[in-house]
């Protein structure tokens, strides 16, 4: 049922955008680029907008575009490969952003009790939401409004906050390590962004989707630009280097520098609000992903499976919780950033291509909102998401082989299971 | 259920917001752009721009799996050519069409549509209605066929009152299907004879049943 209105999917939006990814990175991202990290974002702001007005056009175009992604490039491509790979990358966005949540809400307890270590307790946390998930307990729009409105609003605080501490010199030099690292840290970030292009997956219960999506995703971008400029600036204006610039926790430590241990306080329950929502969406927007790679032939039928009395995919929701699990277990906060990083930009330069040939191959499907200036824009966007990845370190770009090789080799054996089963009756 | 409209005009507009609103998984083909701007502000139907006798648009909006075509364009040819489509080619259960001139119902019926709708024709029924004063009320008419069904009334002091059906002299190609009186109706034989009060229900051609209306209506001036 459309029961969301614009507001409401904004909301959701950039709830689901602000997740534990800038908690964790902040502290690394100005130690390599310095102050001018703040142009990074700006930037990446603007990628994301290019890749974002694509996003918008098929969301407002295509019908029933549940699963996102998958649904897009599916119309373009039918069942062939670049669906499953599209599948494929989006689902391990979902899990490796579900594991950095864990990631960070482990860490902003850490930050009050030392008593697990914190990914050994990231992984418990993923199986106790993986037990919540299985019930069929769905986080309500109400909650997730209240829950984004308290985070924004955090945010906000803690901005403010960094005046009492500010000072302009910090800014100074912009460019301590060149020019380079700043470009080079575009695609570190870039997982900053990823998240509010999930509107399109619920575009199902969006009231006149057509009008709306295309408004919420500028709209979400817009906002977490501004916050994520506005904590950039914060943070480094507001305290020195040393504080937050080698912590799992910079945010906490520097709100802990700009007004005392109380800031600190807030900005974990934040942060713990934040990570728990990401954990919470992440695996539900996973598990949605998988079930639908499965329910088109993708998985083996296995991962078909709805629980009879909960109604939740709890195979595929088991699975995306275990491969949650390892990649925590890595226990590398680069490798699991790398990873959102490769799943988001490889995700959308396989939409991008599903877009300009829907526009070759659907000349007359209706496009309320459609990219401006094509098609320099989405071969921008492209053009950008891969020297994104190009640029990623060599260990990323490997592992990103590695998730593709896995994914093939997945989808051949599943095509081999799924003969026999036909042929087997 | 999930339905394919073909023309967003004034018939098809507010259909299209009505089915939207209460779920259906609407289609929409349009030609003009403004009209698809408006259906995509107020509504959440899937939105083809193009004609629809277009092939190739066909192909893409699964009408394999459709349940209902509704056919609403002001142009008949285009209705008559999305009927067949939808009907010859993709087997769609239930079609339904808008005849603009009562003419082309036949080849509308020929194309495969199941109900046909022509809003002239209705609105001419329901004028001459209220222009007759609900006497006499055309129930049904068929031009192709040149069928009318009317239900008239004699009136207190009409002249053909007392005579029976024999003398009453009808026309041939307009029938007393029933007559109605009292609470009870009866199927007329020969020997029937009129009183005042009865209302009649004719069947037959145009224009024996209207001239067997202003017969039976007929009043006797002193």
């Amino acid at each position: 049922m459309r029961v969301l209105n614009l507001i409401q999917i904004t909301f959701l939006g950039v709830g689901t955008a602000i997740g534990g990814v800038m908690f964790a990175i902040l502290g690394k991202a100005v130690n390599v680029a310095g102050p001018s990290i703040i142009i990074t974002f700006l930037i990446g702001a603007i990628f994301a907008l290019f890749v974002g007005v694509c996003y918008a056009e098929l969301g407002a175009a295509v019908p029933s575009g549940a699963g996102g992604a998958v649904s897009f490039v599916k119309r373009a491509f039918g069942d062939k490969l670049p669906t499953f790979l599209a599948g494929w990358f989006n689902w391990m966005g979902s899990i490796t952003d579900c594991a950095i949540g864990s990631v960070v809400f482990a860490f902003s307890i850490y930050y009050f009790v030392r008593w697990i270590e914190p990914f050994t307790l990231a992984a418990i946390t993923l199986i106790i939401f993986a037990l919540i998930n299985f019930k069929g307990t769905k986080t309500t729009s109400i909650a997730q409004l209240v829950l984004t409105a308290i985070l924004i609003f955090s945010l906000c605080f803690y901005i403010a906050g960094s005046s009492f501490s500010f000072e302009g010199s910090r800014f100074a030099p912009l460019f301590p390590n060149g020019f380079l690292p700043t470009l080079f840290m575009i695609s570190y970030i870039f997982p900053t962004y990823a998240g509010y292009e999930t509107i399109t997956q619920m575009s199902e219960e969006v009231k006149t989707a057509g009008k709306t999506i295309p408004r919420a995703l500028m709209l979400t971008l817009m906002f977490i630009t501004l916050l994520f400029v506005g904590t950039a600036v914060a943070t480094i204006g507001g305290a020195p280097p040393e504080v937050y610039v080698n912590s799992e926790t910079p945010l906490q430590d520097a709100a802990n520098y700009f007004i005392g241990p109380i800031g600190g306080i807030v900005v974990s329950i934040v942060s713990i609000v934040a990570a728990l929502s990401t954990v919470n969406g992440a695996m539900a927007g996973g598990t949605r992903i998988a079930f639908a790679l499965s329910r088109n032939n993708f998985l083996p039928s296995i991962f078909n499976k709805v629980h009879s009395k909960n109604r939740s995919p709890y195979t595929a929701l088991a699975l995306t919780t275990i491969l949650a699990i390892v990649f925590v277990l890595t226990r590398s906060v680069d490798l699991i950033v790398y990873a959102i990083a490769l799943g988001y930009s490889i995700t959308a330069i396989i939409v991008i291509s599903a877009l300009i040939r829907l526009r070759k191959s659907e000349p007359h499907l209706y496009r309320p909102f459609k990219v401006p200036l094509y098609p320099y824009v989405p071969i921008l966007a492209a053009a950008v998401l891969v020297i994104m990845i190009i640029t990623l370190s060599v260990e990323s770009l490997i592992l990103g082989f590695v998730l593709g090789v896995i994914g093939i080799v997945l989808l051949v054996v599943t095509k081999k299971i799924r003969k026999k089963q036909h042929e087997n009756g | 259920m999930r339905i394919t409209i073909i023309g967003a005009g004034d018939v098809g507009m507010p259909i299209i917001h009505y089915l939207s609103e209460r779920g259906h998984i609407l289609t929409v083909i349009e030609v003009d752009e403004n009209q698809c701007k408006h259906i995509a502000n107020h509504s959440d139907a899937a939105i083809f721009q193009g004609s629809g006798t277009d092939i190739e648009i066909w192909k893409n909006i699964e009408a394999d799996r459709m349940d209902i075509l509704m056919a609403l364009t002001n142009n008949d040819e285009t209705n008559i050519g999305a009927c067949e489509i939808a009907k010859k080619k993709y087997g769609i259960p239930s079609v339904i069409a808008r005849a603009r001139q009562p003419e082309n119902k036949p080849k509308l019926k020929e194309a495969g549509a199941d109900i046909i709708i022509c809003p002239a024709e209705d609105a001419r029924r329901t004028f001459l209605n209220a222009f007759e004063g609900f006497t006499a009320e055309t129930l049904c008419e068929y031009t192709g066929e040149n069928f009318k069904v009317i239900m008239v009334a004699v009136p207190p002091n009409g002249s053909i009152i007392g005579k029976s059906m024999k003398e009453a002299d009808l026309l041939e190609n307009c029938k007393i299907t029933s007559v109605l009186h009292n609470g009870a109706f009866e199927f007329p034989s020969e020997s029937f004879v009129f009183k005042g009060g009865d209302r009649i229900l004719l069947t037959g051609s145009t224009d024996s049943v209207e001239k067997t209306v202003e017969k039976l209506r007929n009043v006797e001036i002193i």
